[in-house]
């Protein structure tokens, strides 16, 4: 076992750099338990419910772990972050095409529930609708993702 | 005085330590510490501004230090399967091993109170 300490003044760069000489998966885990506790708290701030920022953590986790060695990855702290949003856009993808249409037009476009009624014709009510089942269905969908990755 | 204006403007790069987080979240630092902790927290990123948010939600403390010691550990059983496979495999068999053991003794003193028994 590797003291955790001997890596504590290194850099994310130095340690990535040692475990792509070493492919030593030690190395992984040190770097990944950095941002542990960090990345918890981003996914509490999006999720705002405990298990499902866990499962989350665990997620972006595992999809490091799989593409770690893909990729050349020189910052890895923005690598992490990106690993979560790619997660969660693989989710909208799977969410019902209305409900993906209204979150992508309501979160990323930021139109108003009114400019979103224009172009789409649905209702003011059906867009409110949309939205919240959408963002429950997410939800679902990144716990149910992270259940079967785990089995 | 005037010069600590400048410190408004840093911005850090890198991880902040994870034994002061875990520190900071369960309330064990000293004000000077506290604020050390929050500087860092303060010239990251828009990340570790996030991270803040988000524990202010989950109320910090024990249980957030608790699941992220959940996620360590499965992370460690991501990385090294057949250590925890090797693991889990020890744990199953020691109680299976005491029991053979305890079997094998009881099944010796009932034979020698029988022979005992059958002789006298």
């Amino acid at each position: 076992m590797k003291s955790k300490d001997l890596y504590k003044q290194l850099s994310d760069k130095e340690i990535l750099d040692r475990y792509r000489q070493s492919n030593d998966r030690e190395l992984l885990g040190i770097l990944l338990q950095r941002y542990t506790i960090l990345l918890l708290g981003v996914c509490l701030k999006y999720l705002k419910n405990e298990e499902e920022a866990k499962d989350a953590v665990q997620q972006v986790f595992s999809k490091v772990i799989s593409e770690i060695d893909k990729y050349p990855v020189d910052h890895f702290k923005s690598w992490i972050k990106e690993s979560l949003l790619d997660l969660l856009e693989g989710a909208i993808k799977e969410i019902q095409p209305n409900q993906q249409q209204c979150i992508s037009l309501f979160y990323i476009q930021k139109k108003s529930y009114r400019q979103i009624s224009e172009e789409t014709g649905f209702s003011l009510m059906q867009i409110k609708s949309f939205i919240q089942n959408g963002k429950r269905n997410l939800r679902l969908l990144i716990t149910k993702k992270w259940n079967k990755n785990a089995s | 005085m005037r010069h600590k204006l400048l410190d408004i403007l840093t911005r850090k790069e890198g991880p902040i330590d994870n034994e002061a987080l875990a520190k900071y979240l369960s309330e064990k630092l000293d004000e000077v510490a506290r604020h050390e902790v929050e500087k860092q927290l303060m010239e990251g990123s828009e990340f570790e501004d996030d991270a803040w948010e988000g524990w202010q939600y989950a109320g910090k403390g024990p249980n957030l230090l608790k699941h992220a010691e959940d996620i360590n550990k499965k992370l460690q059983q991501q990385l090294h399967p057949a250590q925890s496979k090797r693991k889990r495999k020890a744990i199953k068999d020691f109680p299976l091993g005491w029991w053979v053991y305890g079997l094998i003794i009881i099944l010796v003193i009932v034979a020698w109170a029988l022979i005992s028994f059958l002789m006298g």
